[in-house]
């Protein structure tokens, strides 16, 4: 009797089951609801494959017909946010938390007096030691650049999944969290380090006499918003030292743009986000201030311009992390608009050209975490800013990774044309460009722990 | 195609059990077997071809020890089948790593051909060894039917990754088989507790292992002590927690439809000894090596020093199915040792506790080789978790790590044991006489492998990690 009345239990089991099974294959079934692209994941999910004989009888074929299955699978974006909840129940959160952090960052070597310390040191004199092969080259004089060119021989530019693979690790891995802010923290690598500054130098090098070239290696939150101690107990190098420590390898032509300091006075103001990897708008402008330093021109004053709240945001970090605590005091998105023109011409990775963009783009509505597109609609190709009140002529390229974003709106009141391009996705070569273009002032713009994780180096000497 | 992906569950099994169960009688083994061939195909078809050769030599072989009119032709199709088919492992599993081998001393070959191991080789493999052999052995006729054979090695339930299942426990239920409402039940929910064993709690170990003693990775030099440990005993609960639940999916599958596949584990971690250790783990190998090469070498019944070649040609052979790298081999070796050392050292003297935790960390430590086959990397891991290596005691990371996954940790060591199943037991015996824990005992037991496969469907979409430790074998 008992086994009877456990028998209809044990059928309505395997009935439920089969039941789940079903509804699962069934939802599979409609192709018209599976998503191509994925919001909070930021990325293009898998292709349904194109069917070859090699891919065929090798089998990759099936197994990424197995991945676009599951990866486009209709209910993905919902059961992926119920495991996200589901594996916070594996333990306790801590109100500090180190993820990833077990790099070993290499010693950060003494800074040598040349350009220490971003002053712009005409007269510092070229250390001889640095070890730096561009410096090495430097004695060529004016219209050698194709000879230094010659010498430097090919470099390739990294293809674009390495590039990204190394920036999602660089900028995810040692990730300090602090209740409801999280902190990437950087590693010192001489050889990538070494690898950006040859790359900036040979850009000045091949574009001596006729534009000048800046460099801003921003920090990242935890450089400027941690204790140096605190840093040092998480296994990291200290930003501040190795920023200097990049800058004095630069030849006397690259001119350092040095916002430590002004960032450091602003501490207790919102320049860095809290669930996202980037500085804020307000971060951005205080190196904006110290690239006018550089320049010897007078800042825009920001109360002049237009000022925007586009709202919550929720940043990189809370993707990965999915922390109830961020979720519940999130960020916010401020902008200021350029007072010369908020018009811009965007040219897209397919090729398209547009001129229906905004540099800032009021993105209110949009999801919360996408908002920070809003920059100059993010990483492109090319964009070019054209501000009809300026009329001398004056033209910059800004060459940035996501950190420009937040920088560019800030020197469209100094230039008649500003031109921005992603490293990732810029296909000219840049000192064509710079030529064909009249380009005055070339701007790299790039954050340290990007600048020092042995990717930009690399795509900007490739592209010179 | 792995049992644990959304293409396996909703399409390859939703399909195939729909049209098993709607077709008739006579055409249940030829649905089975195209359902095979084509799970099996997902993996390349290049690969079932050989596959399909090497279930033709088995049959012919088979079928000439049971035709032959002496003891000379039957002996020689049997060696004719282990050249024929260990040849074929050696070719795909060992040749580059003997030319590799020969290259270090020698200088030559200039190049080592990168030949692709094709999937589940070494299981079906010994199943097919394990079938003519007892052919051979007079424990079971020779099949007739090429295609049942076939069946028989193909059979996606085991096909590759496990257990190895010798044919004469199966060859009845591939001409007959019957399940019983309440085994289909069993079958099912044994299934959903396999699949949810993978995704909810072995892939969660397997991240949290990657993340403390990562391979391939410079990281793996910077972990402080406690991440080591921490790390390799995520790791030993993910390797029992991922392979025992591709068994219990393999056997649940079964079960649905009337096989009836032996154990493969015995709740291993509470083995009393580095030999009970190996009575409970990954049982279907070790009978085969115990019944196809230790016993034919003379067991244990036999002088010592006979004893010893016998346990170390075992042991060896143990490390060298593992995969094709001297750390598996040092792994097997290492066994063999403390094997000798229970036996001729030990005997038995170690009060209970003791013998279990013993026999723990022996296993622990087989871990660690194991799992690296860079020794380097090996000896990084061994150093650091004596404070040798460049980390320090603990620090934040791996305080992390272990908060975020406390709970995890002691529901996968739960999982390990017996208590579920004791549980279960226990609060079946309480309903007897009381229908309101029947009901409740009832309810529970509808709902366990539906509520199981939803959590495992949440658990496969959310996680992008999903490799299966045991494909390499």
């Amino acid at each position: 009797m008992r086994m009877r009345k456990l028998g209809a239990y044990r059928r309505i089991g395997v009935a439920s089951a089969a039941l789940v099974l079903a509804a699962g294959a069934i939802i599979g079934l409609f192709y018209f609801a599976r998503p191509t692209t994925s919001t909070v994941e930021k990325r293009t999910l898998q292709p349904m494959p194109a069917l070859t004989w090699n891919s065929f009888w090798s089998g990759e074929y099936f197994s990424d017909l197995a991945l676009w299955y599951s990866d486009t699978y209709p209910l993905r974006e919902q059961l992926v946010a119920a495991d996200q909840a589901m594996s916070g129940l594996h333990g306790v959160k801590s109100e500090t938390q180190m993820l990833g952090g077990t790099k070993q960052a290499d010693e950060l070597p003494p800074v040598s007096n040349n350009n220490s310390g971003g002053a712009s040191s005409a007269d510092g004199a070229s250390d001889g030691e640095s070890g730096n092969t561009a410096s090495d080259s430097k004695t060529a004089e004016g219209g050698a650049s194709s000879k230094a060119k010659r010498e430097r021989g090919k470099v390739e530019v990294p293809a674009q999944e390495v590039m990204a693979e190394a920036i999602q690790n660089q900028v995810l891995d040692g990730l300090y969290v602090k209740g409801d802010a999280a902190y990437g923290i950087y590693y010192f690598d001489q050889d990538a380090v070494q690898g950006y500054a040859d790359a900036i130098n040979a850009a000045a090098e091949e574009l001596k006499g006729e534009a000048t070239v800046y460099s801003l290696v921003a920090p990242n939150s935890s450089g400027i918003l941690l204790s140096a101690q605190e840093v040092k107990d998480l296994g990291g190098t200290n930003q501040v030292d190795a920023i200097e420590y990049f800058y004095s390898l630069y030849d006397d032509d690259v001119h350092p743009i040095d916002a430590v300091p002004k960032l450091q006075e602003h501490t207790d103001e919102y320049i860095f986000y809290r669930t996202d990897h980037h500085w804020t708008s307000l971060g951005a402008y205080y190196a904006y201030e110290a690239f006018c330093e550089e320049k010897g021109i007078k800042p825009e004053d920001r109360d002049d311009m237009k000022h925007i709240n586009m709202g919550d945001f929720l940043g990189s970090y809370y993707a990965e992390l999915k922390s109830a605590e961020m979720a519940a005091n999130p960020d916010y998105v401020e902008a200021w608009i350029p007072n010369g023109t908020n018009k811009m011409r965007l040219w897209d990775q397919d090729g398209t050209v547009s001129d229906d963009y905004n540099v800032i783009t009021d993105t209110s509505d949009w999801d919360v975490s996408g908002k920070t597109m809003g920059f100059i609609m993010g990483d492109q190709p090319l964009q070019r800013i054209e501000n009809p009140k300026v009329t001398d002529g004056s033209t910059c390229l800004l060459i940035k990774d996501s950190f420009g974003d937040f920088f560019a709106p800030w020197l469209v009141d100094h230039y008649s044309t500003v031109y921005v391009g992603d490293f990732r996705y810029f296909e000219s070569n840049i000192d064509d460009f710079v030529r064909e273009n009249n380009v005055n002032d070339l701007i790299f713009c790039n954050n340290v722990t990007l600048a020092g994780g042995g990717v930009v180096g690399p795509a900007i000497l490739g592209r010179l | 195609m792995v049992f644990s992906s959304f293409v396996f569950l909703f399409v390859f099994l939703a399909v195939h059990l729909l049209v098993y169960a709607l077709v008739p009688e006579r055409a249940k083994n030829p649905v089975l077997l195209a359902s095979s061939l084509i799970f099996y195909s997902w993996g390349g078809p290049r690969f079932l071809v050989l596959l399909m050769g090497e279930t033709a030599a088995s049959w012919f072989f088979a079928l000439m020890i049971e035709r032959a009119d002496s003891q000379g032709r039957r002996r020689a199709a049997l060696v004719g089948e282990c050249v024929v088919l260990l040849g074929l492992l050696g070719i795909f599993k060992y040749a580059g790593f003997v030319l590799g081998m020969v290259q270090g001393v020698f200088g030559v070959p200039a190049e080592i051909p990168n030949i692709v191991l094709p999937i589940g080789i070494s299981f079906y493999t010994f199943q097919l060894i394990s079938y003519v052999c007892d052919v051979y052995r007079g424990e079971v006729h020779a099949q007739p039917a090429y295609w049942k054979l076939l069946l028989y090695s193909s059979l996606f339930h085991q096909c590759i990754a496990g257990p190895i299942v010798r044919y004469k426990t199966v060859a009845g239920e591939i001409e007959h088989r019957h399940a019983t409402r309440s085994e289909v039940y069993s079958g099912v929910r044994r299934f959903c507790v396999g699949l949810a064993k993978k995704t909810l709690l072995a892939n969660a170990c397997a991240a949290a292992a990657d993340t403390l003693v990562p391979t391939g990775s410079d990281a793996l030099a910077n972990q402080a002590v406690a991440g080591y440990w921490l790390g390799m005993l995520f790791y030993m609960l993910q390797i029992y927690l991922d392979f025992s639940a591709y068994s219990d999916m393999a056997i649940g599958m079964g079960r649905m439809i009337g096989f009836h596949y032996l154990e493969n584990f015995d709740h291993p971690y509470l083995a009393s000894s580095v030999q009970d250790f190996w009575r409970r783990w990954h049982i279907s190998l070790s009978s085969f090596f115990r019944d196809y090469v230790y016993i034919p070498l003379g067991g244990s019944r036999c002088a010592v020093p006979v004893y010893i070649r016998n346990m170390a040609v075992v042991w060896f052979l143990t490390g060298l199915w593992h995969g094709a790298s001297w750390n598996y081999i040092l792994w097997g070796m290492y066994f063999f040792v403390f094997l000798l050392l229970e036996r001729f050292v030990i005997r038995g003297r170690l009060p209970g506790p003791l013998g279990h935790a013993g026999a723990l960390l022996v296993v622990f430590f087989g871990w660690v080789l194991f799992r690296f086959e860079n020794f380097h990397e090996l000896a990084t891991v061994v150093k650091g978790m004596f404070g040798l290596a460049a980390g320090g005691l603990g620090g934040l990371s791996v305080q992390t790590v272990f908060l975020q996954n406390v709970f995890l940790l002691l529901v996968s060591i739960v999982a390990c044991t017996d208590l579920g199943t004791r549980l279960r037991k226990r609060a079946f015996g309480l309903t007897r006489g009381n229908d309101a824990l029947l009901a409740v005992f009832g309810v529970l037991e509808a709902a366990t492998p539906a509520v199981l496969l939803l959590l495992s469907m949440i658990a496969l979409a959310g996680a992008s990690y999903n490799p299966f430790i045991y494909f390499q074998f």
